[in-house]
C-alpha cells in the first residue's frame, strides 16, 4: 500500500509543484519508529506548518545514523529533527552525534512532567505510611532513563529503605508491570494515561508547584537530583541557514500554541510548551539536563 | 484510495492472499505475511489482527484442496488430507473429500469460537495474573523449551539453532541489560549500522524462507499430476455425506480446541492426533476405508481449523505468540508501537468485532471455495517450482524496498546476502526454531532482567 501511496504522492507532487513554488520550506525529520509519539507529533507539526503557509514534508529517517547519512548525501531540504535529551545521549552512545549548540538548537517543543504512582488498591495514604514495614521498594522505570542502578540512591539514603530500579521497555509495559504486581511503585511520565487511569494512584509530580493537588517531588525527596527533572524535547536544525532561525522559532511557536491539533495536544497533557522558555533559558535547561543524565 | 485503508480491505486482501498461500506449497502463512508486510506498515492493530486471521482461516480451505487433488502437503497439518483425501480423489470421490473437509473446517472454527466464549469470562480474571512478570517468564521459558523439544528430530540441533538465533538478535542490543553490548566482539566502528541490530526482514528471508524454499524445491522439482478434478453431485449429496460424518467432526473439534494451545506445533499435532484417533476408531468399528477414509479426513480438517482460532488466544490475551507466524505478526505489531493484550483486544470490544469478521470470512471461504475448486485443474499447467522462484524473487525485491523506506537498502541487502550461506547450511534443520529465538529474544531478555531486578537485587 505504501508503494501505491508513494506513486499517488509523486503524482500529486507533480501537479502541485507550482503551488509550493513560493512557500518557505521547512521539513520535519522523524528519526524514530513510524507510529510512536514522535511519529504522531511530527505529522501534527507538519500539518500545522502547512496550515500557516509552509511547504513542509515528513522525512522518515528512522534513526540518527540515517539522518546523518541523508544530510551527508547532499540535497537535504531545510528542516529540523526533534527528540528528548535522553534520546540525544543514547544517540551519542551509539556513536551518532548531531551536535546541539547555539548554531543548531532551535527551541524546546515541550517539557513533560514526571510522576510517581502506586496501584490504587494499595491503600496508599502517605508516602511514609506506604514504605513503612517494607525493606525493599521496587520501582518500575523505563529502560531509557539514564542513571542505572543508582537512580534511586538518594531515596534510599533519605528513607533508610532499599529502592530498586526495575527496567521496562516502554511506558505501557511499565504500567502493566505495576498493575500486574511486579513492583511496588512506578516512576514515569505524567500524561493522561497516568492521571486519568483509575487503577493508578499518582501521588506526586516533578513540577515546581502543586499540579492537580499533588505535592512536588522536591518536597518529598529534597536531595534527589531527578525531583524536578522532566522530559525535555527540543527542535534541532537540519540544513537550516542561520538567518532563518528567528522565523522558524516564530512559526514553531505558533504551531505549539495555536495549532488546532498540536496546541490542545500539549495543553491537555499538562506539558509546559516550548514557548515558555527564552532561547537562552532553553539552551541552559538542555545543557543542565544533558549534564545530569550524562553524569 | 480510502478503501485501501479500510478494515474491509484487510479482510478481503487477507482472505484472498491466505487462499493463495494455501494453494502454493512452501509458501505458507509465514512467507505470505512477509510478502504482504508493506500492506501492514500503515495498518492499525485491529487491521493487522484481522488480516492475519483472514490469512490463517482461508489458507486452511485451499490447503486441503491442493493436498487432496495433487497429494501435496502444503504444511504438516495437511498430511491427513494428502493420505486420505488424495486416496479418495484417486478412486473418483475427491469432490466429497473436499466438500466435507470444507464443511468440517467451518464447523470446527465455529465450535472453537463457542468454546472460547464459554471459557473467556473465567479466564479473564486468571489472565490478569499473567501480567505478572513471573508468569510471563514461565510461559516464555515453557514456550521456548517446547519448541526445542517438540520440533524436528534432534534436540541438540535445535539448541544449537536456537542459540544462533539468540546470538544474532543480541547484535546491537544495548538497552537492557548493558552487559550484552559487545563492542569488542562486533565491528561496530567499521559498520555503525550494526548498532541498531540486525533488521528482521532480511534475517527472516535468509534464515527462514530460503531454507524452506530450498527444501520445498527439492520436494517438487519433478512433480507431475495427471488426474483431473470433477464434481457431478448436487449439494444435497454433499450435505447428506457430511451428516454421516457429524460425530467425526465433533471429535475433531474437541481435539482442535484442546491441542491448539500447544506452542508452535498445535495445528500439526491436533490435526494428526485427531486423524490417528479417528482412523483407529474406524479400524476398531470396521468402518475404516483403506482407499481413502472420509471420517478420518473430516476429523483432521475440523481439528485443523479449530486450532487456528484457539491458538490465536494467547497472543490476543497475553501478547505471547505460540506459532511462528504469530511471532512474526507480533513483531510487525510491535514495530507499529501497538501493545496486544486483553486490555487492547478484549476489554475495548475489538475481539468481538474480530469474531464477526472471522465468521463472515469462514462463510465466504466456504461458499467461494466450492465453485472455485473446479479451477484447481488450472494449477497443473503451472510448474510449482516457478511459484517458488517467484516467491523468492518477490522477497528479495521486498527486502530492498523495505530497506529503502528508511534509507537502509544497502544494509538490508548486505544482511540478507551475508546470512544467506548460513541459511543454506541450516536447510536441514528446523528454521522455525531460529526464527522464534530471534523474534522472542528481546522479550526473553527483558523478562529475565525484570525477574533478576525484582527478586535478586
Amino acid at each position: 500500500m505504501r508503494m501505491l501511496k508513494t506513486i499517488a504522492m509523486s503524482l500529486m507532487l507533480l501537479f502541485t509543484t507550482n503551488a509550493y513554488a513560493d512557500k518557505p520550506i521547512l521539513d520535519v525529520y522523524i528519526a524514530s519508529g513510524n507510529s510512536g509519539a514522535s511519529w504522531v507529533e511530527g505529522n501534527m507539526i507538519r500539518d500545522g506548518l502547512e496550515r500557516i503557509g509552509y511547504d513542509s514534508q515528513v522525512i522518515w529517517t528512522k534513526n540518527c545514523a540515517n539522518t546523518v547519512k541523508h544530510v551527508a548525501k547532499g540535497g537535504a531540504r531545510p528542516g529540523f529533527i526533534f527528540h528528548s535529551v535522553g534520546k540525544q545521549l543514547r544517540n551519542e552512545q551509539k556513536g551518532c552525534n548531531l551536535e546541539v549548540n547555539e548554531d543548531t538548537f532551535i527551541m524546546p517543543m515541550y517539557s513533560r512532567l514526571q510522576t510517581m504512582c502506586v496501584r490504587s488498591d494499595s491503600g496508599f495514604t502517605s508516602f511514609d505510611d506506604f514504605i513503612k514495614g517494607k525493606d525493599k521498594i521496587t520501582v518500575a522505570t523505563t529502560n531509557t532513563l539514564p542513571g542505572g542502578a543508582d537512580t534511586y540512591k538518594a531515596l534510599s539514603d533519605q528513607t533508610g529503605k532499599r529502592f530498586v530500579r526495575v527496567d521496562y521497555d516502554g511506558q505501557k509495559k511499565l504500567t502493566a508491570g505495576l498493575l500486574g504486581g511486579d513492583t511496588d511503585m512506578m516512576y514515569s511520565s505524567y500524561r493522561k494515561a497516568e492521571f486519568g487511569n483509575p487503577e493508578l494512584n499518582c501521588f506526586t509530580t516533578s513540577a515546581n508547584k502543586e499540579i492537580n493537588g499533588l505535592p512536588t517531588m522536591k518536597s518529598l525527596f529534597p536531595n534527589w537530583k531527578l525531583s524536578t527533572m522532566g522530559t525535555f524535547k527540543f527542535f534541532r536544525a537540519i540544513e537550516l541557514p542561520a538567518d532563518r532561525f528567528a522565523e522558524v522559532r516564530a512559526a514553531l511557536g505558533k504551531v505549539i500554541l495555536e495549532d488546532p491539533k498540536f496546541g490542545p495536544y500539549v495543553s491537555n497533557a499538562k506539558m509546559v510548551p516550548g514557548t515558555e522558555y527564552t532561547t537562552e533559558e532553553a539552551l541552559a535547561t538542555y545543557r543542565a539536563t544533558y549534564d545530569l543524565w550524562k553524569n | 484510495m480510502e478503501f485501501l485503508s479500510s478494515d474491509l480491505f484487510y479482510a478481503v486482501a487477507g482472505t484472498f492472499l491466505g487462499f493463495l498461500s494455501g494453494l502454493i506449497p512452501g509458501v505458507g502463512n509465514v512467507v505470505m505475511l512477509l510478502i504482504t508486510y508493506p500492506l501492514l506498515i500503515d495498518a492499525s492493530l485491529f487491521q493487522m489482527l484481522l488480516f492475519y486471521l483472514a490469512i490463517i482461516s482461508s489458507s486452511q480451505f485451499s490447503g486441503s484442496v491442493v493436498a487432496t487433488v495433487f497429494g501435496i502437503p502444503g504444511e504438516s497439518s495437511s498430511l491427513p488430507a494428502v493420505v486420505e483425501g488424495n486416496r479418495m480423489f484417486n478412486r473418483g470421490v475427491g469432490n466429497f473429500a473436499i466438500s466435507n473437509a470444507a464443511l468440517g473446517s467451518v464447523c470446527g472454527a465455529f465450535i472453537a469460537l463457542a468454546a472460547i466464549y464459554i471459557v473467556l469470562p473465567v479466564s479473564i480474571d486468571l489472565i490478569k495474573n499473567f501480567y505478572n512478570n513471573n508468569w510471563q517468564f514461565a510461559i516464555l521459558t515453557l514456550s521456548c523449551l517446547s519448541i526445542i523439544i517438540l520440533v524436528g528430530d534432534s534436540v541438540k540441533k535445535n539448541i544449537m539453532v536456537f542459540s544462533i538465533g539468540i546470538f544474532l538478535a543480541l547484535i546491537g542490543h544495548h538497552d537492557v541489560p548493558w552487559f550484552v553490548f559487545l563492542p569488542d566482539v562486533f565491528p561496530y566502528e567499521e559498520y555503525p549500522a550494526l548498532m541498531s541490530g540486525l533488521p528482521l526482514f532480511p534475517v527472516v528471508v535468509s534464515l527462514y524462507v530460503f531454507p524452506v524454499l530450498l527444501s520445498t524445491y527439492e520436494q517438487f522439482k519433478d512433480f507431475k499430476s495427471e488426474k483431473t478434478y470433477f464434481d457431478n453431485n448436487p449439494l444435497i449429496d454433499h450435505l447428506r455425506e457430511f451428516k454421516n460424518n457429524f460425530m467425526s467432526m465433533i471429535r475433531g473439534s474437541v481435539w482442535g480446541c484442546f491441542i491448539g494451545l500447544v506452542p508452535h506445533v498445535g495445528t500439526s499435532i491436533s490435526s494428526n492426533l485427531s486423524y490417528a484417533f479417528e482412523r483407529k476408531l474406524g479400524i476398531k468399528r470396521g468402518t475404516y476405508h483403506d482407499k481413502g477414509d472420509i471420517k478420518s479426513l473430516v476429523s483432521a480438517e475440523t481439528a485443523n481449523n479449530g486450532t487456528a482460532m484457539v491458538s490465536l488466544m494467547p497472543l490476543v490475551l497475553l501478547g505471547i505468540p505460540i506459532s511462528t507466524s504469530e511471532a512474526l505478526l507480533l513483531t510487525f505489531i510491535e514495530a507499529n508501537s501497538y501493545v496486544v493484550n486483553f486490555k487492547t483486544t478484549i476489554e475495548n470490544g475489538m475481539f468481538n468485532e474480530l469474531v464477526l469478521y472471522f465468521i463472515v470470512i469462514n462463510i465466504v471461504c466456504f461458499v467461494f471455495s466450492w465453485p472455485l475448486v473446479h479451477y484447481v485443474n488450472l494449477l497443473k499447467k503451472v510448474k510449482m517450482t516457478t511459484f517458488l522462484w517467484l516467491t523468492g524473487l518477490t522477497l528479495v525485491v521486498l527486502v530492498y524496498y523495505i530497506g529503502s523506506m528508511t534509507m537502509e537498502a544497502d544494509y538490508y541487502i548486505t544482511t540478507m546476502l551475508v546470512l544467506a550461506p548460513l541459511g543454506y547450511l541450516l536447510r536441514k534443520t528446523e528454521p522455525l526454531v531460529l526464527l522464534i529465538a530471534f523474534v522472542l529474544q528481546t522479550k526473553i531478555l527483558a523478562s529475565a532482567t525484570i525477574l533478576y531486578q525484582v527478586h535478586f537485587l
